[in-house]
């Protein structure tokens, strides 16, 4: 038996209770990382905010369309340099829970406005040439197998194809390269979404994309643009999409600070628990720490194994609390989305749950500990 | 030659604004190789003398002397390093470590060395084999009678080769023939391996094991030790 050997008997001394102590620890270090990977996943669309482009939807809701008439009226607004239009169409691969995120574009003009997600002129072209046409990205479909050339057939969600079944075909005919993982969206033709779906016909759009020569005059077009169409039976709304992206975090910053409020909570609860554990032992455990004295254990000594028991528990807690919440977070995401975006597996959150894991313990600890070394052997052998 | 050796030591505890004297002057000697029984009424002052002995506590005024060493003069750690090393204890209830294996609470004052994990094993072996409890080694102390307790208690004492054992009422807590076992065995620590003993007991019976009998009664010997 070596020091740790001592310290880990020492905590292990009822089994049950030390037991019960870890359970609840590692439960609250799962939560820690199922609740910051959902943090995380919100707050990462910040980053890919861009005040460059506008995005103009339906005023009265994002899922409301607009006529693709608009389109060409946004395109005569001064200070507009490209315009695109696209729709959410849903879409899952063989199983309609293996969500493939899709979106109907036009295709020559999509990539000018959306230049973050290269295409060779090649794939490009294919896109432009053919009406059943899909490109993925290059990720997407590696996962899935998809060879240029293949047919691949796609779910929508929520969009009947003409036959009133759910299923629809296209032609795998190019790949791309989105900057990161939000640009991992399948692409395919709008004029063929427009035919095949079984209420189409009528050209609505979902959204309508523009690049601006002079980001400075974001307020100002925006404005123009909302004008234009104010009067009409389909008013729009317009905001770059930083603005968007500022309107989302406002909500999310919420979620934030609700997120963290429910982690301070556990964990104000654990330490309130653990301390109590804590404290009990302390008691029970006063004549013994006479005795280690006795033996020749000096006070540093004495600190040492007392706040090494605190810390092994709540290091070993957080290691496995770490790793089931992080399968708990790969299975869920995997389940819900198909693929692991690799920020979720970031060390933040493993660099998060070990510095408190050690201002857990040493919160815990410390005072025990203090107490263990400055014990007066005479009194503490009295004590039992 | 004297290997403790007390010189006009006082100890006084305050409780409140009312202080109690313990200890009163006291002047004693103790040769190597003595085997002492220290007896006297409860309250008497014998674990308090016993705990300045053992470097557990300070006297109020006086100077303690153990081996080569004046207590009062080491810092607590100095003195905790210099218990591990000088000084087995002995309790009347034995004070094992209840979560600790036989084994592993004689181990236990190894820790303190820099011996090397197995020397540490085989030494507390070997005390647990002197005391006749080899094969209790994997026994925690509730699996344990009480005799047998106090023997894994004096393989600990032991374990370290210290030179002087303080024990305070070993056998106060066991039957007649588990005490007689008590103090063979501290009898045979002290012939054969030459350790020191100072032992507190109130019973007459114990006290005939030993080589000498100091009587304390309020906080002052009554009977100057006698030589051998
Ligand atoms: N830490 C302390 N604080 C206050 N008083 C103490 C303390 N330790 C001992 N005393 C008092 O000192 C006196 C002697 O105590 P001590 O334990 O030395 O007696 P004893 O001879 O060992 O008695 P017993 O035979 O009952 O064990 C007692 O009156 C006790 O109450
Ligand atoms: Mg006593």
């Amino acid at each position: 038996m070596g020091s740790l050997g001592f310290i880990w008997k020492s905590l292990f001394r009822r089994k049950v209770r030390a037991i019960l102590t870890m359970a609840s620890l590692v439960t609250a270090f799962l939560l820690l990382v199922l609740l910051r990977s959902v943090g995380v996943v919100f707050e990462a669309g910040e980053d890919f905010a861009n005040v460059h482009r506008l995005s103009v939807s339906s005023k009265f809701s994002v899922i409301d369309s607009l006529p693709k008439s608009h389109v060409r009226k946004v395109e005569q607004v001064e200070g507009g340099k490209t315009v695109t239009h696209m729709n959410w169409f849903g879409g899952a691969y063989q199983d309609p829970y293996n969500m493939v995120m899709t979106f109907a574009v036009d295709p020559s003009s999509y990539f000018d406005v959306y230049p973050e997600n290269e295409i060779s002129a090649e794939h490009h072209e294919a896109f432009n040439a053919s009406k059943t046409g899909m490109v993925a990205p290059r990720r997407i479909a590696e996962r899935y197998g998809w060879q240029v050339g293949d047919r691949v057939p796609l779910l929508s969600t929520i969009f009947q194809y003409q036959d009133s079944s759910m299923g629809w075909q296209f032609d795998l005919v190019g790949l791309f390269d989105p900057e990161n993982e939000f640009g991992d969206v399948v692409l395919i033709r709008h004029d063929y979404f427009d035919e095949g779906w079984i209420h189409g016909g009528d050209e609505a759009i979902g959204r309508i994309g523009v690049v601006l020569e002079d980001p400075d005059r974001a307020r100002e077009i925006a404005k123009e643009i909302d004008s234009l169409f104010e009067n009409t039976s389909d008013p729009t709304r317009t905001a770059t999409e930083a603005e968007f992206a500022r309107q989302w975090l406002a909500q999310i910053g919420n979620i934030s600070l609700m997120v963290n409020g429910v982690l301070g909570a556990v964990f104000f609860t654990m330490l309130l628990l653990a301390g109590n554990t804590m404290m009990q032992g302390l008691r029970e455990r006063t004549p013994e720490f006479g005795v280690v004295k006795t033996l020749g254990f000096t006070n540093a000594r004495l600190f040492a194994y007392v706040l090494g028991e605190s810390l092994l528990l709540v290091t070993m807690s957080a290691v496995v609390g770490v790793a089931l919440g992080t399968q708990v977070v790969g299975f869920l995401v995997i389940a819900l989305v198909g693929d692991m975006p690799p920020m979720l597996q970031s060390w933040g959150t493993v660099l998060l749950a070990g510095v408190v894991a050690v201002g857990f313990s040493v919160l815990v600890g410390l005072f025990p500990s203090i107490t263990a070394a400055r014990l007066q052997i005479v009194d503490a052998l009295r004590a039992r | 030659m004297e290997i403790v050796s007390l010189n006009d030591v006082s100890k006084t505890y305050t409780k409140g604004n009312q202080r109690v004297e313990v200890l009163r002057r006291i002047c004693l000697d103790i040769e190597q190789g003595d085997f002492i029984a220290l007896m006297g009424p409860s309250g008497s002052g014998k674990t308090t003398l016993l705990n300045l002995i053992g470097g557990l506590d300070m006297p109020t005024s006086g100077t303690v002397q153990v081996g080569a060493s004046r207590l009062e003069s080491l810092s607590s750690s100095g003195l905790a390093r210099w218990r591990a090393q000088n000084i087995g204890f002995v309790f009347q209830f034995y004070n094992l470590l209840p979560m600790l294996t036989a084994q592993h609470n004689v181990e236990l004052p190894l820790l303190l060395t820099s011996l090397p994990s197995k020397q540490r094993k085989q030494n507390a072996a070997t005390a647990l084999d002197l005391v006749g409890l080899g094969d209790r080694a994997k026994h925690k102390p509730s699996e344990l009678s009480g005799g047998q307790q106090q023997r894994v208690a004096i393989a600990r004492a032991v374990v370290a080769d210290p030179m002087i054992l303080v024990c305070d009422e070993p056998t106060g807590d066991l039957d007649r023939q588990s005490a007689e076992e008590i103090l063979g065995l501290l009898e045979i620590l002290n012939h054969r391996h030459g350790k020191t003993i100072v032992m507190v007991t109130h019973d007459p019976k114990a006290a005939e094991h030993a080589r000498h009998t100091l009587v304390l009664d309020k906080g002052e010997l009554v009977q100057p030790a006698a030589q051998a």
